[in-house]
Order: C-alpha cells, then sequence, then structure tokens
C-alpha cells in the first residue's frame, strides 16, 4: 500500500533538493491564473501543467539552470453572439492555450546551511503559445513564439537524503508579436527536487 | 535510484492525466450549431416593410444546366422552415405580399449539404425560375460573407432588393443569414434545431424591426 500512495504522493508534490549537491533536479506541478490577454481569452485557472527544472549550483547561495514547462488554459464559453462590424455570430465557444515554455534561470539562495532556504529568480527564454478558439465546426487558431521573461520566487524545504520540497510563484510574460498580444499568467508550484 | 524512477514514471502518469491540449470537446450535436447574420448598412430597412417569400427551399447540389430546375427540400420540412422566417418577420412588422415584382424585399431560402460552396457565386442560376427576371446574378453590396465553405448542413437566408437591380443585372442582397451545423440525427431534430437558428438569425439582427 505505501508503494502505492507514495508516488501518488510525490505527484501531488513530495519533496527534496541538498544543500551541498552540484546538481539539482525539479519535477513540478503549477497552477496557474491567467493575466493580461490571455485572462481575457480564458479567465479559468489552469490545473492542466507539468514543469522541469534544473539547476547548478555555481556557489553556495547561487545557481543558474533552466525551466521547461507546459500549461494549458481552458474555457467553455456558453451560447452568446459575438459582433464584428455588421457581422454577428452567434454559438457556443470552447476557447484553449496551451502554453510550452523554456527558459534559462538564475536564481538568488538565501539561509545557506540551513533546512528552510528562500530564493528569488529571473530567467529568459521562449514561449510558444497555441491559442486555439473552436465555434460550431471552424476553428481559429494562433500560435506565435514570444520572448519569454520569468521572474521566481520561492522557499525549498529541507527533507532528508538529499531531497527536498519546494513552494515557488513563477510568473511568465511572453512578449507582444505580430500575431498575438503578450501572453501572460501566474503560476504557484510545488516541486519535488532531488540530487545527483 | 528506484525511488526516483518510479517518482519519474508517476509523474509522467500525471501529466498524461492532468494535461491535455484539448481537455474538453462539444458533447451534444446542437453546440456545434453556428448562426451567422450580415447586413448592408447602407440599406434603410425602415423603409422597406414589405417581404415576398417563395414556397420552396431550394437544396444547392450545384451547377444547374440552363433550364434545369432545382432540387427543393422535401415540403413536409421545407414548410416548416418557411413558416418560421414568415413567422419572425410578420413578428418584426413586416407585412407579406404575393407578387415578388412588388415587394420591397425578396426572402430566399436554401439549403446546402455539400463542401466548398461558394455563397455569392451559387445563386444566380437558382432562382431564375422563380423570378421574371431570370438570368440576373446576385451579388453583396460592399462586403462578403467571411466564409465560402460548408462542410456539413447550411441552412442560408437572403433578402434581396429586386427594384435595385445593378447595371450589371445583379440583385443586390441587403441581409444574409446561415446557420450551419451537423447533419446528424432525425429529421425532425434537425429541423427543430433549424427553427432555433432562424429564430436567433432574427434576434441577432434588431435592425430589422419595422
Amino acid at each position: 500500500m505505501l508503494r502505492t500512495i507514495l508516488p501518488l504522493s510525490l505527484l501531488l508534490g513530495a519533496p527534496m533538493i541538498a544543500s551541498a549537491q552540484q546538481n539539482i533536479y525539479m519535477l513540478e506541478y503549477p497552477i496557474s491564473i491567467a493575466t493580461g490577454d490571455l485572462h481575457d481569452f480564458i479567465n479559468n485557472p489552469s490545473f492542466r501543467g507539468f514543469n522541469f527544472g534544473y539547476r547548478n549550483m555555481v556557489d553556495v547561495n547561487r545557481a543558474v539552470g533552466i525551466d521547461i514547462g507546459w500549461q494549458t488554459f481552458f474555457e467553455k464559453k456558453e451560447l452568446a453572439t459575438y459582433y464584428d462590424g455588421t457581422a454577428a455570430l452567434t454559438g457556443v465557444q470552447y476557447r484553449y492555450t496551451n502554453a510550452f515554455t523554456a527558459s534559462l534561470q538564475v536564481d538568488q539562495v538565501f539561509c545557506d546551511g540551513k533546512d528552510i532556504r528562500p530564493f528569488i529568480g529571473i530567467g529568459a527564454g521562449t514561449a510558444y503559445f497555441r491559442r486555439t478558439l473552436d465555434m460550431g465546426l471552424y476553428r481559429l487558431e494562433k500560435d506565435p513564439w514570444q520572448f519569454l521573461v520569468q521572474p521566481e520566487a520561492g522557499v525549498s524545504l529541507y527533507l532528508a537524503n538529499g531531497n527536498a520540497l519546494i513552494l515557488s510563484g513563477n510568473y511568465y510574460w511572453g512578449f507582444e508579436t505580430k500575431q498575438l498580444d503578450a501572453q501572460s499568467y501566474m503560476a504557484l508550484s510545488i516541486a519535488f527536487a532531488f540530487g545527483d | 535510484m528506484r525511488n526516483q524512477k518510479t517518482l519519474l514514471g508517476s509523474l509522467l502518469v500525471a501529466s498524461a492525466l492532468f494535461s491535455g491540449c484539448y481537455p474538453e470537446v462539444p458533447d451534444y450535436i446542437d453546440e456545434y450549431d453556428m448562426t451567422y447574420t450580415d447586413h448592408s448598412p447602407s440599406f434603410d430597412f425602415q423603409a422597406a416593410n414589405t417581404y415576398a417569400l417563395p414556397d420552396s427551399v431550394v437544396i444547392v447540389t450545384g451547377n444547374l444546366a440552363n433550364g434545369e430546375l432545382p432540387e427543393m427540400v422535401a415540403p413536409a420540412y421545407g414548410d416548416q422552415i418557411l413558416g418560421r422566417i414568415r413567422s419572425n418577420l410578420n413578428a418584426l412588422g413586416w407585412t407579406e405580399v404575393d407578387n415578388p415584382a412588388v415587394a420591397d424585399v425578396v426572402v430566399l431560402a436554401s439549403a446546402v449539404k455539400t463542401e466548398n460552396v461558394d455563397v455569392y457565386y451559387s445563386y444566380g442560376g437558382y432562382y431564375g425560375w422563380y423570378y421574371p427576371y431570370g438570368g440576373y446574378g446576385w451579388y453583396y453590396p460592399g462586403y462578403y460573407p467571411t466564409y465560402t465553405s460548408y462542410t456539413t448542413g447550411s441552412l442560408i437566408i437572403q433578402m434581396n432588393v429586386p427594384s435595385d437591380v445593378s447595371p450589371t443585372q445583379n440583385v443586390p442582397v441587403v441581409w444574409l443569414s446561415v446557420f450551419n451545423g451537423l447533419l446528424e440525427g432525425s429529421n425532425a431534430s434537425i429541423i427543430t434545431r433549424a427553427n432555433t437558428g432562424i429564430d436567433q438569425a432574427f434576434k441577432q439582427s434588431p435592425y430589422l424591426q419595422q
């Protein structure tokens, strides 16, 4: 039974990190809230997502690495009429946005040697947003690549055996492109971290 | 290491369970229904108050040979569609007349169940049988539908002004409605959905009110 429960608990965020370890791997479950133009399109929070992170401790207080993530936003708009000039269109809409992100991150970690270590960080990279609007039998789709900035802040809670639980808040900001306005969302995440 | 592999496997399963690019899709056929309308901003609908309505709904099947009559929707269903159009127009204050030549507008209904039918080019010949000025084409005065193909079924209603024939023998279409959806279910259920679409077309066109 324990062998069954343990992996499930890890899914929901179980834990690790090692203060003395050079390489740290993070498996993260984020809950995200759309902001800005993305919020105008979909205002439901997203519980569908997954992130992977890697950090190398370049010294006791500083880490560099990468974050790779995927988040799916969805909202069903009940029957409504939409106007465009002299035209009007009535139907049920299914709205989706899939965000795929990848960024290089730099973190400043505080309280060396403690079990609880807060950190702040910043990163930059790219995001691929696939915005889909299904209405009736028709689909409108935009899928720009946007320059991504990702600030983050959080705290790591040391557990045992080099493992840690990380709670963090991340903000994903994709810059406006010709195809689509800036897409952004905020994520609250719980991560399981372990080192080699 | 074994625990880490277990963890990774669990997370992969979790990501498959909790993530999905398109987590929900329509459950019911009528969720695919869509009603589109457009109109000419330069036409004064309040200055027109009589309409003529043909007694059949044309099925658009493709190009017709010269003199060939178009196929019609069976009267059992066509009459329901035309009745719904009539009741909506009457409720908006329009008055029906029998003679299309004296009507301010002529309202035409047609059904499409083939792909890649272009609304703009499809009507020139179809109504030649109905009007004394057969052979005229149809055109949209300064605007066009935003889509031109229909992958399933569509009911198209257009309002034309027979008195405003252009030098090139075209008759303007001042109002257009397209109800589009899946042709699934019984004929009765399809007609029910079509009637809902007809009601919606007039509801979202308040400028038709007299």
